[in-house]
């Protein structure tokens, strides 16, 4: 249909409101409650246009388009509608913008500029409303509220989780949140994008920087496998700020909290910032020369030597492409074959069998057109909160969601099932679900009947694999049955990873039997479980901090103890490197490089260096080439590098990856005592996020509590819980039920620097009665 | 004169389903049951008979009814007892003295619309009575097998629930009625969609008033233009008045539409106070003022109300004598707005504070003449820029008391008292 | 049933509430909220606590937040201790018109507090009454615990209030 727009005739579809065409061909009309992502409830009032034919102005955010409408955003009479509501919207708003942290950047302080009057008629009282200290990531000036009631219905719509409400009516009306409660979401954050004014304002950054000193520049999120698109906002050579870069196929325009407070982490006081070398046991600096031919002399010898059976080479998934790909290649170039980068793993039979790389099985967007969704060993709203909002809206479209996990899954979304089970129930399971075995009786008739009724082969399904299952001593027996599974009610079959970069990992051939993009090695190394366990001599270690980022940190440090050279590339200086190193190489973090990823979706995201690091850290790719270099290969630029890459896997077809065949039905694995397993705490899944002052202050990231299955708990009488894992005596008094777990189960909190050991991820405990 | 919705008040125990059915209650149910009326029949026999909606717009009835979906899905009715508007109280008699029409007539607009459930909400503050009555008249319903599934073994199902509200004037407005149900914040909704598209529960859904469901049993038993005819003086049908304010004998009256003021005045004793008509609103504080000359020469129906510069509105018709200060009446009325403005909208949460502020202030003395000058502005800002009518009904009386009475604005000011003595 | 204090739910409550909800669609569980709220409102001297919205919220399986923006909506709910009976004084035009004022002012001198206070013996609450009652025909008026005292005068006042002693 055609219509007209300042007397200009534009095209639009049935259907489509005025404002959305006006944005579409950049004709501005000043808004407040309009949001393209939230529902329209036009109570601002800010939008109104006048409409020939309509005694009145009308609201563009939610009039339709009409064939030959006749609209005017320029009109007198469009002027003085908008003029009268900026009066208004005035009068019980505070005037003291410089002192207000959104001055600058304030959508009130702007369309006032543009719109309103130059000084105000009204003499009586201003309202003023007192705030309380709802959350360490949000703080509130509710006095500034507009009441355009987005924040309400971000909780509402967006994070299904609703924490702010409106209360009270008329001129009193308030957003506050429900009595004494907190601001808990993982997404709250978006709540300050959304706001238009300086209601809702991000905590952390408060009064750190006016907005007009601050550059910004793109990065892609290094904590999870999503790959949200971020701006860091620069000041002084220092992020004091994150916000969603909008990418429709992502993260459209919302960012988790996760991310958007993440890289406080880089500023952790625990920075390695020279490098350091051990001298009569001693860790000492030197300058970056000494330990790179040191560390390269070490090399040679044991190249020279044959003895390169006995070097570990492990790095962080949390590595930038640039990264991986050298690491594989330098250590190769010398000839190591114990390459890996799965160090949270413990059960590797499934390795050749996998697919090049593990993937989603489907875009990100288009998980909405699936029918049934199951997910098997992740909770998304803990461990990939963006992804809430993305099943949130395939929810709202008619997807169903089967959650099954070790601990039922608080999701924001509401699963049509959600299962706890142990993991060798959780083979059980499966296996009757593909008619292998007899039903498991501690599973509810009506589950199954569910289940069978919705899940069938006619529909469109998909398996994901959350990053539990790789923590399983039994992950290949899982991976089979589920891949059984899936053939029987044909479902496409997809992973969700533990880092933002483990698909790059193997297609880039980080990897003990494979080269990059899936081809195999001639000598097939150590796998990163067989590294520590067999206490090899030496070690590099990239990126990966010893205490937190293992299958099991006692066995590391086992491994350390024995060991003649432990390498170190690292950003933060942890006790055990300081205990330990033999080397440390201080290296930048994600914001301090150019990279690039690649997430879940296949998708190759690069990003340009946000931030300098400190004089005597280097970017990570750049020591890597270093050593290449020194021993005669060619020089790499990061240019060359990134191209070299780019070629690559420009050649690699994502779609011929998903074929995954297991060929041997792998032992049957028994579970004996208690089922212990670690939970993916939101913020402690990497080495950045741990050290987020903010994060850490929220009620998830405070969270520090052993889990015991109900089962448990009511047999245990004592104040505290002593037991034996492994062949060590663990006594912790902090300790829950919890319902949501399956019986004889016991949930540790991951690990965090500075808790107490807890040895393997999963695996078995007993109470000392 | 004939009687509709009053008929039933004069006798023994009104409320009664005896009573109702000796004044031939259920017999167009009966009779729509037996015949097999189509819907499209009943929709068009609401039509002819020129039935207006009496909750304030006075939208024709039959209309609303036609706009409803022929489909299969989930349709609702439901009835606005709610009655709020200041100086309306018929629809509160009409429950507690002839609930049963009430009942009947929203079984037949129900069946008309396809509609299965239907909802009563009635103002908290009607709890004590009019709930109570409503309710036990709806079990008799039940057991006479009027409601419920398997009417009359005919194989139809309507269920009518009576739902409570807590006290807020705006859930009269239909869409905020709606959201209440919901048990949500009485906030209205934006339209389109109209609620006979997309309505309770994101369904089709008709909303009347209380007064207009009761008028609907005797339309369709005694035909559309017998209906009509009752009107006088251009009028088409009846309509309840209620007088209240500076008369002699305040009540509710059912008169034909077209009735003479004058004799609605007569009907109610005359002016109290042995004082003079000052000033009247006919329809309920929502509608502009009146001067009382005027409005003795006007009719009550909806054409010359809206020649004398009003409305009929919901036919609250409160009546002012020359004692009373116009300042003070405008101040409460405003007052009430301020109050009951749910919030959503800009210019009504924080323009009918606006306006109260300042009359407050003319009230305390302090006014300047600038302020009326800001009324008018201010006024003439929120009006039509809401998402509902609110921000119209505060707006409107500043216009008209200011337009009718500047005069006596102007001497309040100046002599900082009013210029009416009491 | 965790967190749902059972002081607020004997058994009449609930088959009440349960009554509540067979009105609405099964998945539209807001809709009972506010019926909900009036009844244990009523069983605890007519006031609303943080812990009644959170008890009601479990029961119905709605958030928190939803209850509690309607507890602050509707003028009927208070969220703050007030008296044992509720007065409210219909002050509107129409009443206004017929010395409602009068009668307001009455009421608050001999009862010694202003509107929307509580007398100290928690006998009385005076409502600070905006909406118009609906009972224009019988102004002034006012509302004794819902209960509707028409054509009002002084001495009618002090009767009614005596009955309340
Ligand atoms: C602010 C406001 C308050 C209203 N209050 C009532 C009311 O108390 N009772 C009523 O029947 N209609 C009220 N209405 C009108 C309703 O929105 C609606 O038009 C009416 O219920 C439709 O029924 P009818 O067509 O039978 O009149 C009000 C409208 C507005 C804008
Ligand atoms: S706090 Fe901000 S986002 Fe929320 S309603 Fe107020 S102005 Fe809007
Ligand atoms: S943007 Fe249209 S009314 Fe708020």
């Amino acid at each position: 249909m055609e219509i007209f727009i300042n007397n200009k005739s534009y095209t639009a579809e049935d259907g489509e409101t005025i404002i959305q065409i006006a944005d579409k061909f950049d004709i501005h009309i000043p808004r407040f409650c309009y949001h393209k992502h939230l529902s329209i409830v036009a109570n601002c009032r800010m939008c109104l246009v006048d409409i020939e034919g309509f005694k009145f102005a009308q609201p563009a955010c939610s009039t339709l388009v009409q064939d030959g409408m006749k609209i005017s955003t320029q009109s007198a009479k469009t002027k003085n509608a908008q003029k009268s509501t900026m009066e208004f919207l005035l009068i019980n708003h505070p005037l003291d913008c410089p002192i207000c942290d959104q001055g600058g950047e304030c959508e009130l302080q702007d369309v006032s500029l543009e719109y309103g009057d130059d000084h105000s008629n009204y003499m009586q009282f201003k309202r003023v409303v007192v705030d309380r200290d709802v959350s360490p990531l949000i703080s509130t000036d509710m006095t500034r509220c507009i009441h355009c009631s987005r924040c309400v219905r971000f909780g509402e719509e967006v994070a299904a989780t609703k924490e702010l409400g409106l209360l009270d009516r008329g001129e009193n009306m308030k957003i506050d949140s429900f009595i004494e409660k907190n601001i808990d979401s993982e997404l709250s954050g978006n709540m300050i994008d959304l706001c238009p004014v300086g209601a809702l304002n991000n905590k952390p950054y408060r009064y750190s920087a006016r907005t007009w000193d601050l550059s910004q520049k793109k990065g892609i999120s290094p904590h999870d496998c999503i790959g949200s698109n971020i701006f860091y906002h620069i000041y002084n050579n220092k992020i004091v700020r994150a916000v969603p870069a909008e990418n429709e196929n992502i993260n459209q325009t919302w960012l988790s909290d996760r991310d958007r407070f993440g890289y406080e982490g880089i500023y952790a006081e625990d920075r390695c910032k020279r490098p350091m070398i051990k001298k009569n046991e001693k860790l000492l600096t030197c300058d970056w020369d000494t330990a790179i031919k040191t560390l390269n002399q070490n090399l040679n010898t044991l190249k020279n030597e044959k003895k390169l059976d006995s070097l570990g080479c492990l790095i962080s998934p949390q590595s930038t492409c640039e990264e991986l790909y050298l690491f594989q290649k330098v250590f190769r170039e010398f000839g190591a074959n114990n390459i890996d980068h799965r160090t949270i793993e413990k059960d590797f039979d499934y390795q050749q069998d996998y697919p090049v790389m593990p993937t989603l099985g489907c875009d990100i967007k288009d998980l909405e057109a699936y029918d049934n969704v199951i997910l098997v060993g992740v909770n998304i709203k803990k461990e990939f909160p963006i992804l809430s909002v993305r099943m949130i809206q395939a929810q709202n479209k008619k997807t169903q969601f089967f959650s099954i996990n070790f601990q039922s899954s608080n999701e924001d979304f509401n699963p049509a099932i959600s299962l706890a089970l142990r993991n060798d129930q959780l083979r059980e399971f499966l296996d009757y679900l593909s008619n292998k075995t007899n039903k498991p009786n501690y599973i509810e008739e009506k589950m199954f009947h569910y289940i069978f009724k919705y899940i069938k082969s006619n529909k469109k399904n998909l398996i994901v694999i959350g990053p539990s299952i790789g923590q399983l001593p039994n992950q290949t027996e899982i991976l089979y049955s589920l891949n059984q599974y899936s053939k029987k009610i044909n479902a496409d079959f997809g992973y969700l990873t533990e880092h933002c970069n483990n698909t790059a990992s193997w297609l880039l051939g980080v990897l003990p039997h494979r080269l990059p993009l899936g081809k195999r090695v001639d000598k097939e190394g150590l796998n990163a479980y067989q590294m520590i366990e067999k206490k090899l001599s030496n070690y590099i270690f990239y990126n990966l901090e010893p205490e937190c980022d293992f299958w099991n940190n006692d066995l590391v440090e086992d491994a350390l103890k024995t060991s003649k050279m432990n390498v170190f590339f690292s950003s933060f200086m942890t006790p055990f490197i300081a205990k330990y190193a033999d080397i440390v190489l201080p290296i930048s973090t994600f914001a301090e490089t150019h990279g690039s990823f690649i997430n879940i979706e296949g998708s190759y995201q690069a990003y340009k260096q946000i931030i300098r690091p400190k004089k005597e850290i280097k970017l990570g790719w750049e020591v890597l080439n270093n050593l290449l270099f020194i021993n005669g290969a060619n020089n790499y630029t990061f240019d060359t590098l990134q191209n070299e890459i780019k070629n690559n896997i420009q050649d690699f077809d994502v779609t011929t990856n998903n074929n995954f065949k297991l060929s041997n039905q792998p032992l049957k694995y028994i579970q004996k005592d208690i089922f212990k397993f670690t939970l993916r705490n939101t913020y402690n899944t990497d080495q950045i996020v741990r050290r987020s002052k903010s994060l850490q202050q929220t009620r998830t990231g405070k969270l520090k509590n052993i889990l015991l299955s109900n089962d448990l708990f009511s047999s245990h009488k004592k104040g505290y819980l002593e037991f034996i894992d492994k062949d060590k005596n663990i006594k912790s008094e902090l300790y829950n039920s919890d319902q949501s777990l399956p019986h004889n189960t016991i949930a540790y909190q991951s690990y965090k620097i500075g808790d107490a050991f807890v040895g393997a991820r999963t695996g078995t405990v007993k109470i000392k009665s | 004169m004939t009687l509709i919705c009053t008929e039933t008040y004069s006798k023994q125990e009104p409320a009664s389903l005896e009573t109702y059915l000796t004044l031939e209650g259920y017999q167009a149910w009966q009779k729509i049951l037996n015949n097999k009326i189509s819907k499209s029949e009943i929709i068009n026999q609401i039509k002819e008979s020129g039935l207006r909606g009496k909750g304030g717009a006075g939208f024709l009835t039959g209309l609303k009814w036609s706009f409803i979906p022929i489909s299969d899905e989930q349709k609702y009715l439901v009835c606005n007892s709610d009655e709020s508007e200041p100086g309306t109280c018929k629809d509160r008699d009409i429950l507690r003295y002839n609930p049963h029409a009430i009942i009947e007539g929203m079984l037949i607009a129900s069946y008309a619309i396809g509609a299965s459930v239907a909802y009563n909400y009635l103002r908290g503050e009607f709890l004590d009575e009019q709930w109570k009555v409503f309710n036990k008249a709806l079990e008799e319903a039940y057991q006479k097998g009027y409601v419920g599934n398997n009417i009359l073994s005919t194989g139809l199902t309507i269920n009518i629930f009576p739902v409570l509200g807590a006290g807020a004037y705006i859930v009269g407005e239909e869409t905020a009625m709606l959201e209440a149900i919901e048990g949500k914040r009485g906030m209205p909704r934006i339209k389109p969609p109209f609620p006979a598209i997309k309505g309770l529960f994101a369904k089709p859904t008709i909303i009347n008033n209380t007064e207009t469901l009761a008028t609907v049993p005797k339309i369709i038993l005694k035909g559309a233009e017998w209906y009509k005819s009752l009107g006088i003086n251009n009028g088409e049908g009846v309509k309840i008045f209620c007088m209240s304010g500076s008369v002699q004998k305040p009540n509710n009256f059912e008169v034909p539409l077209g009735t003479p003021f004058s004799n609605l005045l007569e009907m109610s004793g005359g002016v109290s106070n042995n004082s003079k008509l000052k000033a009247v609103i006919p329809g309920g504080s929502s509608v502009p003022v009146v001067k009382g000359e005027l409005m003795l020469d006007t009719n009550m129906d909806y054409d010359s109300i809206l020649k004398a510069n009003s409305m009929l509105g919901s036919g609250g018709v409160i009546v002012m004598d020359e004692t009373i200060c116009m300042v003070k009446v405008l101040q409460r009325i405003s007052r009430f707005y301020y109050g009951e403005s749910c919030g959503q909208c800009t210019p009504c949460r924080e323009g009918t504070g606006w306006l109260y502020k300042i009359l407050t202030n003319i009230i305390d003395g302090n006014g300047t003449i600038n302020d009326l000058h800001e009324l008018e502005r201010i006024a003439g800002l929120i009006e039509g820029h809401c998402i509902c009518a609110l921000g119209d009904a505060a707006a409107l009386p500043v216009k008209s008391f200011l337009n009718n009475f500047w005069d006596e604005f102007e001497y309040y000011i100046d002599n900082k008292k009013s210029m009416v003595v009491g | 049933m965790n967190d749902i204090n059972n002081n607020f739910f004997n058994n009449e409550t609930c088959s009440m509430i349960e009554n509540i909800k067979k009105k609405f669609p099964e998945d539209r569980k807001k809709s009972s909220i506010i019926e909900s709220l009036l009844i244990l409102q009523k069983n605890n001297n007519g006031y609303l606590t943080k812990d009644i919205i959170t008890s009601l919220a479990k029961y119905l399986k709605v958030e928190e937040i939803d209850v509690y923006e309607v507890a602050t909506f509707y003028s009927m709910f208070n969220t703050k201790p007030v008296g044992i009976n509720t007065i409210s004084v219909c002050t509107n035009v129409s009443c206004m018109l017929r010395n409602a004022d009068n009668i307001l002012n009455h009421i608050e001198n001999k009862l010694g507090i202003k509107v929307g206070e509580t007398t100290k013996d928690q006998k009385f609450f005076l409502k600070d009454e905006i909406e118009c009652l609906a009972a224009c025909n019988g102004a002034p008026m006012m509302q004794v615990n819902h209960k509707n005292y028409e054509n009002l005068t002084i001495e009618k006042v002090d009767k009614i209030l005596e009955e309340f002693e």
